[in-house]
């Protein structure tokens, strides 16, 4: 499959902190290598991306609060496959649902993905009117070499 | 005598980041506050010094999910300072776009995240295995609303179309009419899902509630119209701050509305419906009789009942306007800055947005204040829970948690919009 039919969303938002995460790879990226990917900033009804991504190669980025890896991981999660992830599809807000119910949901009504990964940056600081730490933002170079090596 | 405190650390299905916390001692409700502690986000602040012409765009920041809200009331408290008069057409164009508002808003909302506290399950996917149809129903609406918006407003968040005097281009009549066989699909699914929403179990409480909001004679109102109480207040929106008046409480960043000598009051579907329900079409009045809900609900929890009949009105009101849009009309009129004051109040989703500027002879605003809905109810939301919590205080700490936050979902709480919102803590002694 060329490249570019893999959709890379990024998720984040560029006034929280470290929250920016994804938007900074997506920059970095498209602005070297424009033909990797077909990119997609998402902000706002997570349920559009069921349309974006039914049937569709995606790759997806997004922030990570967790106490339990050092600020700047880079993790790597398969949601359909790998069986240790739990899934909180509870925790959202009265204005929009989290990426796990999208997800959850693009399952009910066929239209997953054909196939997906999703790649997290963990951040330590998420506050408004915050730039992003020195740690994620050396985790964002790493991420962007991993994601053009593997196109 | 026992005393508890019920603490909801983190509300989910809310917007934005607050906190409930609950103190009884016995039978006495000592203490209720709905915390707030997302961040000041100062948008009052930022708007000084800045050319009218920014701040549609500027204010449709305050929401992810009303935008168009916060656009329309900016708007049109800047044509009020300039004195413009806005074209038919282009009026009817605005209405358009705030269907496109209420419709996505509304059935995320009610369908997906106020549903499933009536069906006794956690999450949107629990309802999936109630009533598969009506979660992909819901699901098709709020996409005909985001397209609405995405057609008129160039995108369907933040949406970039919108400034004072009108819009920067319209749409060719063929985009509109696109979405025709889908608003007709659109009316009868809302018939559908009304009737199902009306067949959940409601909690049996009604309150004495103060509701404000628009009140047209002409219009089920997004735009225009006077502010209207039922307890003995009517007024021009210019007169809001002579009656109204943002307090300071300590355990929250957002300032809490109150009616000045009174104190809380409601805002939103349930107050418009109140105010305006001779202005709904014939076939939503038709629809909401055989449902068993007259001219006034006081009855919170039935408020997702009003909001589905609102969708439909919304959508009949689309269809309407889409089918007298004709191509070649101006997309906005000339606008010349000149100094002045300048008041609007719309009817957001989930309530009435006042804005009041004050803009110099450069068109730079001098002087901004922005009421959002969730600051007007916060207080209300507060009298809800107390009484709530009294006539519930022997439940288990599961149902009466599940309780509260069912009686603040009721009111659709935007947090982010009044800096605003929820974590539950309940302190029984």
């Amino acid at each position: 499959m060329p490249n570019s039919q893999v959709i890379l969303i990024c998720l984040g938002h560029e006034l929280r902190g470290d929250d920016s995460a994804a938007l900074i790879v997506l920059q970095r990226l498209k602005k070297k290598h424009p033909e990797l990917f077909s990119y997609y900033h998402h902000s706002g009804d997570i349920t559009s991306l069921m349309e974006v991504w039914k049937n569709k190669a995606v790759l997806i980025v997004d922030a990570v609060d967790s106490r339990q890896y050092e600020v700047g991981t880079i993790l790597f999660l398969d949601p359909y496959n790998d069986p240790s992830i739990t899934w909180d599809t509870k925790a959202s807000s009265s204005h929009a649902l989290s990426l796990d119910t999208a997800l959850k949901l693009s399952s009910e009504f066929d239209c997953k993905p054909s196939s997906i990964g999703i790649y997290g940056i963990v951040g330590k600081d998420f506050s408004i009117g915050q730039t992003p730490s020195p740690e994620v933002r050396n985790a964002c170079i790493e991420l962007e070499n991993i994601l053009i090596d593997k196109s | 005598m026992s005393k508890k405190t019920i603490k909801v650390g983190y509300l989910a299905r809310v917007e934005g980041e607050g906190s409930l916390y609950i103190k009884t001692n016995g039978e006495l409700v000592e203490d209720v506050k709905l915390k707030i502690f997302e961040p000041p986000r100062f948008f009052e602040g930022f708007l000084k010094s800045r050319s009218y012409e920014e701040a549609p765009d500027m204010t449709a920041r305050i929401c992810g999910i009303c935008p168009v809200a916060y656009q329309m009331s900016t708007v049109h408290a800047i044509e009020d300072a300039f004195g413009l008069e806005i074209p038919h057409h282009i009026s009817q164009l605005r209405r358009l776009i705030y269907c496109g508002e209420w419709i996505e808003s509304h059935t995320l909302h009610a369908l997906m995240l106020h549903a499933p506290d009536f069906m006794k399950v956690p999450d949107v996917l629990g309802l999936v295995k109630i009533n598969r149809k009506q979660v992909e129903a819901g699901l098709r609406l709020k996409k005909i609303g985001n397209k609405i918006i995405e057609v008129l407003g160039g995108r369907e968040i933040h949406p970039i179309n919108v400034k004072v005097g009108g819009f920067y281009r319209l749409p060719p009549k063929e985009h509109l009419s696109q979405l025709k066989s889908e608003l007709l699909w659109a009316k009868q699914a809302c018939i559908e899902l009304s009737e199902w929403i009306s067949s959940f179990q409601f909690p049996k409480q009604e309150f004495d509630y103060e509701f404000v909001s628009l009140k047209s004679s002409v219009e089920y109102p997004f735009n225009h119209g006077n502010i209207e109480s039922n307890k003995n207040l009517k007024i021009q929106v210019s007169e809001f701050e002579n009656h109204f008046e943002e307090v300071h409480v300590p355990h929250s960043t957002a300032l809490q509305s109150v009616r000045k000598g009174s104190g809380s009051y409601l805002t939103g579907p349930m107050a418009r419906w109140y105010h305006n329900f001779e202005e709904l079409y014939p076939e939503v009045k038709s629809l909401a009789k055989k449902l068993g809900i007259g001219n006034t609900c006081n009855n919170p929890y039935r408020s997702i009942q009003i909001r589905i009949l609102e969708v439909y009105q919304a959508f009949i009101e689309a269809d309407r306007i889409i089918d007298e849009y004709n191509d070649g009309l101006a997309a906005a009129i000339k606008v010349t800055p000149k100094s002045g004051e300048g008041f609007a109040a719309t009817e957001a989703p989930r309530g009435l947005l006042y804005h009041h500027f004050l803009i110099d002879e450069q068109g730079l605003i001098k002087y901004a204040k922005i009421v959002p809905p969730t600051s007007q109810n916060q207080r209300r939301i507060e009298d809800d829970l107390r009484e709530v919590v009294r006539l519930h205080i022997n439940d288990s700490e599961a149902a009466l948690t599940h309780r509260c936050e069912q009686t603040i979902r009721n009111y659709d709480p935007c947090i982010s919009c009044s800096t605003h919102f929820l974590k539950l803590n309940i302190d029984r002694r």
